[in-house]
């Protein structure tokens, strides 16, 4: 073919701007965002620092879930899958545990229900320390590796109309060259679905682990024996093979423990790390699969890991180092961060203090000597952190003096990581784990029975207000917020999920 | 026989009003006394879950052994089929040989992309009384210009399209054909193609978006002279000069043969459409109104667009005349939901300008219809009237069919709508695994084809084939000329119901 005649219809150069269009990289999977537990979202087409300057982030839709709260418990934090091809169309899903026994999954663009599932099986008499119920929160596929969340930026095509006209008897011009091939469709060939890839985990009251297919909320299989029934259990966690959980106040005689079992073991060998003393707070993970643990105050001996923040085996869950500073019961869940060329972990005590530990060797060799430390009193919610323009941060729901949400940041001090005091919001009541969107602190005041919960966005830089929910929300709140693709997720003690963010589009609803 | 009709493009006519103005044996009155005139087994197997196109019909045909009807039916495997449409019996057979590719029969395989003779032909009439030129495309891409009488090449093949592609139902107006390509097929971009007769110049134009997969191929306005279609699955960024998920306009440069743009319509809730994969993909309809010639054209969302092709999207492109509810889809499905396929329009005797839709799923429970035809699950055909009042149109439900399993496109002719339940499986996705959209799937669970005449004025059900059809029919069209309907089954059985004369 010679002589071609090609012609730009439109000769406008490829743009680089974000679409809101496609969502659909890692999702928030799990309690914490992600198995590190950072709560931290990267990116996102339409959450900024600008945008939320802006008159238009509002609540899109709110939705009562049949569900009834056990004690402080009642949906669990939201977990998402942005883009889900089922049998009933291509959605965008948020999941949610509920304390009576409940799973349920929510359209997350026109607010509507998209299953419900009960579980069977008795729910004890609750108490504050062992409420019972499905309270350890649902979880999706988790990767252990950095797995940076966020909405993938497809941006606009790289590409424009074109037209073109080709010799006599030469057929079509191949332009080929200027458009991809395949359409925009995203459905060609697929590899084979991992193991849990289109189910949901859930722990219902009675210690059996439900597999649920993301379409319809039916299980996969038949419950699977995990834990003692009635156990407080936190933390629900699947990665590839394995789900974790942790249990706390020896409830429905479960010891205190790092719980784990492999799914795809012909017996599901299930598996622990015991406390043999004070609770687990909670998990993370490292990259390299190493199991965090914190633990609360208990006995304090050669024979017990109470007040302390543990290492253990993936797999065995064989405890592989430790750091103890004191008896001291850590009052939230380790976290795990890149700084320096290290993984380092944050985790705060009731000693009012933020630790801040080398992953590699938690406590050093004495396991007593943290990196650093910073005063603050954490005890309502758990860290998050997130990582702009160079500086790594800290956030913290703190209380004590004030209740707000504080920053630090993380520095180098000579060849070694401290933490700094950044700034504190303004006042929050009972503030709850923060959640970063594109360098938008978003923090929950969750209220008590006199002041409902109110969800704050806060200037990552500055924590200065540039948003708050006011009075849409008309209960108290007991979890931190969640999502991505522009929207975040809340449940409130009445068992209502509120959304707030940025309409994606115009539905035609 | 004062009269007769002909069906020598895919939908009727240029416009795709699959209206077929000319018939006089079938009525209201007549449809009850419709039986299987003939069925005949073709030498055609299906590659994947695609086998028979849409039956072109010429009454009088000069041919060696005297004038026939001829029924022309293109099979995937790069066939032609010439039958004799009074006797049923086959009068001749054309393979085309592939110059680039393997078109022989396969199961397994990608549905979206089948490989092969990809879209119905168009039979030209020529100066000449009785002498018809047949226009096809191999999957090889050349297109074949083929004496209607005999099958024997008029003019040598020439290149077309690229080789592998899926292009769909050719339409051709003024000496140049039309159609367009979706679903990337054979690692080729989505395009509309413009061949243009007198100089064998290929044109050709692309949305920087989505597949055009109009299942009819394009419309064409005798006003505007332009081609239509929707663009399918894409993003509608007009300003970078993307165009997926609207309705374009299309015209050849008559100088340097070029496909330009020109027209566009973006619905407003585009993105929308692109998030749910509610693909644009409805092959448009275009007719005459007070003085107006109208378009409309829809999606997988269930709704149509009526449009004015003086401007189908308003100064803005976004604007269009009139926008129906949803009348389906209510569960917001990119598969077994929606409408797919091609409409219908027709005029009564009143005057009244009629649109059908048909649709898969259920009926959407929001959308009111004045007069149904029993409760719809799987599918059914959604007619409307338009009507202006004070400048303002309107498309105003009228009634609904009968459920169908999968609504398919109608094909009206004298007060009788034509339409099957085409029995194909046409789920995509599955409760356990997400989507799997395999053959192994669905050619196992597709049942069989029904043929249905409903009355055109209320849809009530006036005939239907019952369980004689054996086989299924994988995004097909029906054609009626001459009292006879026809349909080809995925088994490569080609069905003529009609009225003995």
């Amino acid at each position: 073919m010679s002589h071609l005649t090609y012609r730009l219809i439109i000769g406008m150069a490829a743009a680089g701007i974000a679409s809101a269009q496609f969502g659909g990289g890692p999702a928030w999977n799990v309690a914490g965002g992600d198995a590190q537990r950072t709560s931290w979202v990267r990116t996102d087409p339409k959450i900024s620092a600008a945008e939320m300057q802006k008159p238009g982030f509002r609540l899109l839709w709110k939705v009562k879930v049949n569900n009834d709260a056990r004690q402080d418990y009642s949906l669990s934090q939201a977990v998402e899958f942005p883009r889900y091809i089922g049998y009933r169309g291509f959605r965008s899903l948020a999941f949610f545990g509920g304390a009576s026994n409940n799973s349920v999954a929510i359209d997350t663009d026109l607010g509507r229900i998209e299953w419900a599932h009960h579980f069977d099986g008795a729910l004890p008499n609750g108490t504050a320390t062992c409420p019972g119920g499905t309270i350890a929160g649902v979880s999706r596929p988790t990767p252990l590796t950095d797995n940076p969340l966020g909405t993938v930026q497809a941006g606009r095509a790289a590409t424009h109309a074109l037209s073109a006209v080709g010799e006599p008897h030469e057929g079509a011009v191949q332009v080929t060259q200027f458009f991809r091939a395949g359409g925009a469709s995203g459905r060609g060939p697929r590899a084979p679905a991992a193991y849990g890839s289109n189910a949901v985990f859930a722990l219902s009251a009675d210690g059996l682990l439900h597999l649920e297919y993301v379409s319809n909320g039916e299980e996969s299989e038949a419950p699977i024996r995990f834990l003692p029934a009635n156990a407080n259990a936190s933390g629900l966690i699947f990665n590839e093979t394995d789900v974790y959980v942790s249990t706390k106040n020896s409830c429905g005689g479960a010891p205190n423990a790092v719980w784990g079992i492999d799914l795809l073991s012909p017996e599901k060998k299930v598996y622990s790390w015991k406390t043999n003393g004070g609770s687990v707070v909670g998990t993370a993970f490292g990259t390299d699969g190493t199991v965090y643990a914190s633990t609360g105050d208990g006995d304090y001996s050669p024979a017990a890991f109470s007040d302390s923040v543990v290492a253990l085996d993936r797999k065995t869950l064989a405890m592989k180092d430790f750091f103890s500073p004191a008896k001291s019961a850590f009052t939230t869940s380790p976290m795990v961060f890149a700084f320096g060329g290290k993984y380092l972990i944050a985790v705060a005590n009731q000693d009012g203090h933020i630790y801040l530990l080398d992953a590699a060797s938690p406590g050093g060799a004495d396991h007593r000597t943290p990196l650093a430390s910073i005063a603050a009193s954490v005890t309502t919610g758990e860290l998050a952190t997130w990582e702009a323009n160079g500086t790594r941060w800290i956030l913290a729901p703190v209380s004590g003096g004030k209740s707000a949400v504080a920053a630090f940041k993380v520095v180098d001090a000579g060849g070694k990581p401290s933490l700094q005091a950044a700034w504190v919001s303004r006042d929050m009541t009972v503030p709850q784990t923060p959640a970063i969107v594109n360098g938008v602190i978003f923090a929950v005041s969750g209220g008590d029975a006199q002041h409902p919960a109110v969800l704050y966005a806060l200037d990552g830089a500055t924590g200065r207000d540039v948003w708050n929910s006011g009075a849409t929300m008309t209960s108290y709140a007991r979890t931190g917020v969640s999502g991505g693709s522009s929207q975040l997720y809340l449940g409130t003690h009445d068992s209502t999920v509120y959304a707030f963010g940025f309409p994606l589009v115009p539905t035609g609803e | 026989m004062g009269w007769s009709a002909d069906w020598i493009t895919d939908g009727g006519d240029s416009q795709r009003t699959h209206w077929q103005k000319d018939e006089k044996l079938i009525s209201p009155a007549t449809a009850k006394n419709i039986k299987l005139l003939w069925k005949l087994q073709l030498d055609s197997k299906p590659r994947v879950m695609t086998n028979l196109y849409t039956a072109l019909i010429t009454n009088r045909v000069t041919t060696k052994s005297g004038p026939k009807q001829v029924a022309l039916v293109a099979g995937v495997t790069d066939k032609l089929f010439a039958i004799d449409a009074d006797t049923g019996t086959l009068l001749w057979t054309k393979q085309f040989s592939s110059t680039s590719g393997d078109y022989s029969p396969i199961q397994d395989g990608s549905i979206l992309c089948p490989g092969g003779q990809t879209a119905t032909p168009y039979i030209e009439p020529t100066a000449t009384p009785g002498k018809y030129t047949i226009l096809a495309v191999s999957g090889d891409g050349l297109l074949h210009q083929l004496n209607l009488a005999d099958g024997e090449d008029i003019k040598p093949p020439s290149k077309f399209v690229p080789p592998g592609g899926k292009i769909w139902a050719l339409n051709v107006v003024k000496g140049v054909i039309y159609t367009h390509t979706s679903q990337g097929c054979g690692g080729n971009p989505n395009v509309a193609y413009a061949y243009d007769l007198a100089t064998d110049k290929v044109g050709s134009w692309g949305p920087a978006g989505g597949g055009m997969w109009g299942r009819t191929g394009p419309a064409v306005s005798p006003t505007t002279g332009a081609m239509y279609t929707g663009t399918g699955d894409g993003q509608w960024h007009p300003e970078d000069g993307v165009y997926g998920n609207g309705i374009v306009g299309l015209k050849q440069d008559p100088e340097s043969k070029q496909l330009k743009l020109y027209d566009y319509f973006g619905p407003p809730n585009a993105a929308w459409l692109v998030k749910r994969d509610l693909d644009a993909q409805v092959t448009p309809v275009i007719f005459n109104y007070k003085g107006k010639e109208l378009m409309v054209s829809g999606s997988k969302e269930c709704r149509l667009w009526l449009m004015d092709t003086a401007a189908i999207g308003g100064d803005d492109h976004r604007t269009d005349l009139y926008t129906t509810p949803t009348f389906c889809n209510e569960d917001v499905n990119f598969a077994s939901a929606g409408i797919w396929g091609s409409l219908a329009t027709w005029v009564d005797a009143k005057g009244t300008r009629w649109v059908l839709s048909p649709f898969w799923g259920p009926k959407d429970s929001r959308f009111d219809v004045p007069v149904t035809n029993g409760p719809v699950t799987k599918g059914g055909v959604m007619a409307f009237k338009v009507e202006e009042s004070g400048g303002k149109y309107k498309l105003a439900p009228a009634w609904m069919s009968r459920d169908l399993d999968q609504g398919e496109p109608p094909v009206v002719a004298n007060g009788v709508v034509f339409t099957y339940a085409s029995g194909e499986a046409t789920a995509q996705a599955y409760v356990d695994v997400g989507l799997q959209d395999t053959s192994q799937r669905r050619i196992p669970a597709s049942t069989h084809s029904t043929l249905y005449a409903l009355d055109a004025e209320t849809g009530k059900e006036l005939w239907s084939s019952g369980n004689d059809i054996k086989s299924w029919l994988h995004f097909g069209e029906l054609s009626v000329a001459n009292g006879r309907v026809y349909i080809g089954t995925w088994d490569g059985i080609l069905y003529c119901y009609g009225i003995k004369k």
